[in-house]
């Protein structure tokens, strides 16, 4: 019952209603510290809602159900306080959605949330935007509102305001879909860099950025509007022999 | 949901309801106070003593009065503002619209009554009466009622307004066809909310429809309405505090009967939680 | 223009009201109104004292209401499974409450509880907490519409962030609400100055300055429903200009909240 303790994260036959609709179904998928696990597929497949149900953010929408398991580090994501599972499995929202603050402000709120000590501020707001590589772009305007920085850069900011949190694991929810192609790379690099101490969980629907960045693969494809996992293992060998039909289908086509 | 979110949230709705609560204290206290005083004599009867025993029949009749004479001031300008509030495109136009609406509503009460002196009770020569309070009371109301005709013909679904424009109607045609008909229940709803806004007006009728307390034979007759009339008692007559309460008793299950009626505006129920 | 003949009644009623309360030969009256002495029988028309117990008044009530409309509006959205929706409607009703009927609970069960503390009770006190009352609901149904056009995509941020429902009102709602809440508090401060009937009810009306809880106040709007029944000659004129200067320190205060409570 404990789960195997194999990954960081274990997801176990996770299901999601939205009222009667499910959002996905039987869900089984293991995340593993160093390993960025892709899971692709089209849209309405439960992807987003996936992500949500790993951090309970479907708790705080109505008429929203889960049924089955995510373990965290081998124990029941549920045992944790909401907020506590939200600092340690951070999510990066598809749109950035910079609070209407300024950029320094973005980043002192969670270091209020945490209630680090006022004195380390300025230093843990510089080495996590080298982190994320926006130090050199923004240092000069911290003051200036968030929602005026470009989309890659908001991204990133966000990355680096989850950053902060020191998560075990980071959840992407389609985080370049919005960006240009330099935006794109710079967050693919990092997403690299971040990859050898976090488990990280990537969605997406560009395959070629699947083939750049997985370790391991997973296919979700929906049937009725629900979504299901249909295939998942490491990416060199379902990109050598996928075993579903519609993976086959889906990584014929050219990329986007 | 943690714990802590848990108690976060109970404080929350525990000081979020005192001030709920105190209203709800005052209709309480009003309800024992004011239920001695109830019979049918009291809705029936003139009063007697000024007002100390009898009962508040010239008041009921003044203010119903009052009542119409305002709907039938603010209603024939009230629905083309409205009608055309909903069918303009022009959206300065309704912009400039409703920013003349909103500053109307926000005119203090007894400026309007100074107006309504000044104007009707002088200038036209009405005198103390019915017609000028009501009147005063029209224009007061006029802001409100067009606020709340517009909110129910917003409601109407934009698919009907298309298909009238497309039957080639004039908008006022329209309105009188295929809108006033699907919406009359929340037109009535919207009339009867600010109706219970001109009910519950005193500093409005003090210089216009006057303080007399007998039954107004007339529109020209001075008459006093049921607000007056508890201030007056619980003001002016020494002992008038057990017709008073039976009085505001009276005057706030009609006005609450018909502002419980709105509904307020829609909120989505698929919302994030704060 | 046609387009635009409908704005032609509410522009006609608001010049209608101006022409009634502005006469020009009133005008010789108007420095007298600075005056701090209001004896119309000596031609004394100072209503100093009046202004600033209409600030005083509204002020305080301010003060007691804008927290009670916050937390009001907050916890019609904290309730959870939608109950504030019932609690929504109960503050719509609230608002509801003709003034005269506040009045009058002011008059008999208020002042007999401050009473015991300070007979009579009237004054600026009883009369603060009858205007709070009066207009915690337009408060809290602004703040209440407020709360609502905070997009989800930043609750949903804010909750990822890990923080806890007190962090999230702290650092996420609150500053939503800056702009809200002023807006909200001047709406609310508009409706106090111009409120007649239970200020009139509780505060005393001599005419002292509002320098105590118990000082017996008279508001502008008290003072023109005490005296203009009766008024006269320059007294009448000075009561209409009173009048005139309420309606557009209330209009002004009162656009200025509208534009923070509309705009974002």
């Amino acid at each position: 019952m404990s789960g195997s303790t194999a990954g960081v994260v274990e997801i176990d036959s996770l299901s999601l209603w939205y009222g009667e609709q499910p959002a996905f179904r039987d869900l089984n998928l293991s995340l593993a510290r160093g390993s960025v696990t892709v899971l692709v597929g089209p849209s309405g497949c439960g992807k987003s809602s996936l992500l949500r149900a790993i951090t309970r953010l479907h708790e705080a929408i109505p008429e929203t159900r889960a049924e089955g398991t995510v373990y965290l580090n081998g124990i029941d994501h549920r045992q944790f306080a909401a907020h506590e599972l939200r600092r340690r499995v951070a999510l990066i929202a598809q749109q950035p959605d910079p609070l209407p603050f300024s950029i320094r402000r973005n980043l002192e709120v969670v270091l209020r949330v945490r209630k680090e000590a006022k004195r380390t501020w300025p230093e843990r707001i510089r080495d996590v935007l080298q982190r994320v590589r926006l130090w050199d772009e923004v240092h000069d305007r911290l003051d200036q509102p968030a929602e005026a920085l470009s989309g890659g850069q908001q991204q990133r900011l966000c990355i680096a305001r989850a950053l902060l949190h020191r998560p075990e694991v980071l959840l992407l929810d389609e985080p370049t879909a919005s960006l240009d192609p330099d935006a794109t790379e710079h967050i693919e690099v990092l997403i690299r860099e971040l990859a050898p101490r976090r488990a990280i969980l990537l969605v997406t629907h560009d395959m070629a950025q699947a083939r750049r960045l997985a370790d391991q693969l997973a296919f979700c494809w929906p049937e009725k509007g629900c979504g299901r996992l249909i295939e998942c293992g490491p990416a060199a060998d379902i990109l050598q022999t996928p075993q579903h039909a519609q993976t086959r289908a889906w990584l014929a086509q050219p990329d986007t | 949901m943690s714990r802590h979110d848990t108690i976060t949230r109970g404080c929350w709705i525990l000081v979020g309801l005192f001030p709920i609560g105190v209203a709800l204290w005052l209709m309480i206290l009003l309800v024992g106070q004011g239920i001695p005083s109830l019979s049918w004599s009291f809705l029936l009867d003139e009063p007697v003593h000024a007002g100390r025993a009898g009962g508040i029949a010239p008041m009921l009749v003044s203010t119903t009065a009052l009542l119409g004479l305002a709907l039938l001031t603010a209603a024939p300008l009230a629905l083309p503002l409205a009608v055309w509030h909903r069918t303009v495109t022009d959206k300065r136009a309704r912009n400039r619209h409703d920013a003349l609406i909103d500053t109307l509503a926000a005119v203090p009460s007894i400026c309007w009554g100074l107006a309504g002196y000044v104007l009707l009770v002088r200038g036209a020569g009405f005198g103390f009466s019915l017609l000028a309070g009501g009147l005063t009371l029209g224009a007061m109301i006029l802001p409100t009622l067009v606020r709340l005709w517009s909110d129910a013909l917003a409601d109407l679904p934009d698919g009907q307004v298309e298909a009238g424009r497309a039957l080639g109607l004039t908008p006022f045609q329209q309105a009188l066809h295929i809108w006033l008909p699907a919406s009359a229940g929340s037109l009535l709803i919207g009339m009867l909310a600010a109706l219970a806004r001109a009910a519950a007006e005193t500093a409005a009728l003090l210089f216009t429809s006057g303080y007399a307390s007998r039954m107004p034979a007339s529109v020209f007759d001075s008459g006093r309405a049921l607000s007056v009339h508890i201030l007056d008692l619980a003001m002016n007559v020494p002992g008038g505090d057990q017709a008073a309460a039976g009085s505001a008793l009276v005057l706030l299950t009609a006005v609450l009967l018909f502002a419980a009626l709105l509904r307020p505006k829609h909120h989505s129920t698929r919302k994030v939680s704060l | 223009m046609r387009r635009q003949s409908p704005l032609l009644v509410p522009a006609g009623l608001l010049l209608a009201l101006v022409v009634a309360l502005f006469d020009p030969h009133a005008l010789p009256i108007a420095p007298a109104l600075a005056g701090e002495r209001w004896l119309p029988a000596r031609s004394l028309f100072g209503i100093a004292r009046f202004v600033s117990a209409t600030f005083a008044v509204a002020g305080g009530a301010l003060v007691l209401a804008l927290p009670a409309a916050l937390a009001s509006a907050l916890a019609t959205h904290l309730w959870p499974r939608h109950g504030g929706v019932t609690l929504r409607r109960l503050t719509l009703v609230a608002g509801a409450i003709p003034s005269v009927v506040w009045g009058f609970w002011g008059l008999a069960a208020l002042a007999p509880l401050l009473s015991r503390w300070h007979p009579p009770g009237q004054g600026l006190l009883a009369a603060t907490i009858v205007l709070a009352l009066m207009i915690w609901p337009t408060m809290a149904l602004a703040l209440d519409a407020a709360l609502e056009r905070i997009p989800d995509s930043r609750r949903l941020a804010a909750l990822s962030l890990g923080m806890t429902l007190g962090q999230r009102l702290r650092l996420v709602v609150m500053p939503s609400l800056r702009h809200a809440a002023t807006g909200a508090a001047l709406l609310g401060l508009t409706r106090a100055m111009g409120e007649t009937m239970a200020v009139l009810m509780v505060s005393g009306n001599v005419g002292d300055w509002p320098t105590g809880p118990f000082a017996s106040i008279r508001t502008v709007t008290a003072n023109l429903a005490l005296e203009f029944a009766y008024a006269q000659g320059a007294h009448r004129d000075a009561l209409l200009l009173s009048g005139l200067m309420l309606i557009v320190t209330t209009t002004l205060l009162f656009w200025w909240g509208r534009r923070l409570v509309t705009n974002q």
